[in-house]
């Protein structure tokens, strides 16, 4: 976001701070251009004369560099810099074709000076001309080459990170529609039959809601927090299903504050309860274990009932946690599904070292 | 008029009777609470009208319908977008959407009332229309073509067709194919309605626009959806009989 808003400043202001890349590319090339003219005067001059070559040094070598360095400032300031091409192009013609005018005039002058008159033929005037067209087009082009590229992938960066956040904003699982209305429409039952029972799940409802919302926002909250609303979630399935659910959660004191992706574990419990409760008719038990295991620390999730294909929402979820764990943690993570048994399991592996700096950072 | 509530969750059906309470010409005959629930209730009552829920352990409401010999006019009620429900369904009778309003659910029951009155009673129907126990050509089945589902009047059907081991059936527009054959559906059908023309049609006796003479004594008949279909001689003779041709 913060590059975005860089490039938007460039126009029309001063240019940032030359890098010591600028100076080295500066020097090298107009330092060159001085050891090309120097060797085509001494080859075609039969004697050469050594105030000729200083003023070649001098003029060739240093005016230029400072022209073309107050030229750069020029087109900060003048917003040449986020030009279009079709604007630019012009410009960079009239430009090189004023400046090779220009110093071709201040070497004429300066030969007369130095050679006390005549020194200088039409024919060389057009030489040098010809020669400084080069130099400056020249110059012009890579400089705007190399910074239309320096822009792109600056954009490029910023497009990556913006979508690293949009991706994530996106995948942050929602609460699933169905459910939320399941629910509403199970609270206004019991509003009659128990106005306490009622009240409380409203307020877990809303616990759940305020969660979900943030999951947004936030990239990982510590297990702890996350095994706080997977409780909620449970009581409000329990006025639902009834005896039907039957929940067992044994979380390891070790892991309570490393970091998650909110809504990771809910996710899971949340698609435990619909296929091992909500579509059994008998219901089942859905548990939740969470241990450290050598570097990484394991949670599982599991149901009653053998795994089937996933449901178009469900399997939604799923998906896009395993996307939201290969975002944040790339390959150290891992999201398994399984069935043995009579049961379902949900494995999730998160690297404990990088979760950490990650809540840090 | 009998009622059946279909749903899962024990307040659902608790919420649902709440708000048919102040109707008292709906009797509530029962409750189901997943689908094998459901068909067993539907099979041992008469029920007019059944509230179904469409996520339901063991299966879906639309499992339910597939599965009843006799059905009933259905209101699907649902947590998911009404529609959401209608983009895999076709002609329920109407869709609720959990939770329910009351005057939406006054709605649907004023329509109810209306449309049971126009159906009347099966048993006052003629007789010739019915075979043995199949169904009254009134009713309505439900067909099922992979996610699509459709809610149709017999009457309504113009045409079965042989496709491989299963059926084509033609109405309205839609042209599903059925887990029945031909066979099996000529038997469940009313002979003076439903006709086979041939081993690959059953055609729909009330939709015959025109009946030509083709070849070696045979028929081709026309109907009114655009069909065409052809009469094979045996079936020709009875089709001869049957309009006294």
């Amino acid at each position: 976001m913060s590059v975005l808003l860089k490039m938007k400043t460039i126009v029309g202001q001063d240019p940032p701070p030359a890098t010591r890349t600028y100076w080295l590319c500066q020097i090298a090339g107009w330092a060159s251009f001085v050891v090309w003219v120097t060797a085509f005067y001494t080859v075609y001059e039969p004697f050469p004369r050594w105030d000729v070559i200083a003023s070649i040094v001098v003029i060739d070598g240093g005016v230029t560099i400072l022209i073309t360095h107050a030229l750069r400032r020029w087109m900060y300031r003048h917003g040449w810099i986020a030009m279009r091409l079709a604007r630019l192009l012009p410009r960079l013609v009239a430009t090189t074709l004023a400046l090779a005018a220009g110093i071709t005039g201040l070497i004429v002058l300066t030969s007369r000076l130095i050679s006390g008159g005549g020194g200088y033929d039409g024919n060389a005037a057009f030489w040098t001309f010809a020669a400084f067209l080069w130099a400056f087009g020249g110059w012009l082009l890579i400089y705007t080459t190399v910074h239309a590229r320096r822009r792109h992938d600056a954009r490029a960066f910023a497009l990556t990170l913006n979508a690293r956040d949009a991706q994530l904003q996106l995948l942050g699982a929602q609460l699933n529609p169905h459910f939320l209305f399941n629910c509403l429409n199970s609270l206004r039952g019991l509003i009659s039959e128990n106005p306490d029972r009622a009240s409380a799940m409203v307020t877990s409802l809303s616990d759940l809601l305020r969660y979900s919302l943030r999951s947004d926002r936030a990239h990982t909250v510590p297990l702890a927090e996350e095994m706080t609303i997977v409780n909620e979630y449970i009581s409000i399935e329990r006025a639902r299903f009834d005896e039907r659910l039957r929940f067992e959660s044994s979380v390891d004191s070790a892991v309570l504050g490393v970091a998650v992706p909110p809504m990771l574990v809910q996710t899971l419990v949340e698609n435990a309860v619909k296929h091992g409760i909500a579509d059994r008719a008998d219901g089942g038990v859905v548990r939740v274990r969470a241990e450290v295991s050598g570097p990484r620390m394991a949670i599982s999730v599991t149901n009653t009932g053998l795994m089937r294909p996933p449901m178009n929402e469900n399997g939604h979820g799923l998906r896009n946690t395993i996307e939201r764990l290969r975002i944040l943690y790339g390959d150290e993570a891992s999201l398994t599904l399984t069935d043995a048994s009579g049961q379902t399991v949900a494995s999730v592996t998160i690297p404990l070292e990088s979760s950490r700096e990650r809540a840090a950072g | 008029m009998n009622a059946l509530l279909v749903d899962d969750e024990r307040l659902a059906r608790r919420e649902l009777r709440r708000l048919l309470a102040p109707h008292p010409d709906v009797n509530v005959a029962g409750e189901a609470v997943n689908v094998d629930d459901a068909i067993a209730r539907l099979a041992a009552a008469s029920i007019d009208v059944v509230f179904l829920d469409i996520q339901m352990p063991g299966g879906t409401g639309f499992d339910v319908l597939e599965r009843v010999e006799r059905l009933p006019l259905v209101v699907f009620t649902t947590a998911y977008d009404e529609y959401a429900v209608r983009a895999f369904e076709v002609n329920a009778f109407d869709y609720l959407v959990k939770p329910i309003r009351p005057e939406r659910l006054a709605a649907a029951l004023d329509k109810l009332r209306t449309a049971l009155a126009d159906d009347g009673p099966p048993s006052a129907s003629a007789p010739s229309e019915l075979r043995r126990d199949g169904p009254h050509v009134r009713e309505r089945v439900f067909l099922r073509d992979g996610d699509r589902c459709w809610i149709v009047r017999i009457a309504d059907i113009a045409l079965f067709e042989v496709e491989g081991n299963y059926a084509r059936a033609y109405f309205s527009g839609h042209r599903p194919l059925i887990r029945s054959s031909l066979n099996d559906l000529e038997a469940r059908l009313d002979p003076a309605i439903f006709f086979r023309a041939s081993r690959q049609h059953l055609i729909n006796l009330r939709f015959v626009k025109s009946v030509e003479g083709a070849a070696d004594d045979t028929y081709v008949v026309q109907l009114r959806n655009g069909s065409v279909v052809p009469v094979s001689r045996r079936q020709s003779r009875h089709l001869r009989e049957n309009l006294s041709l």
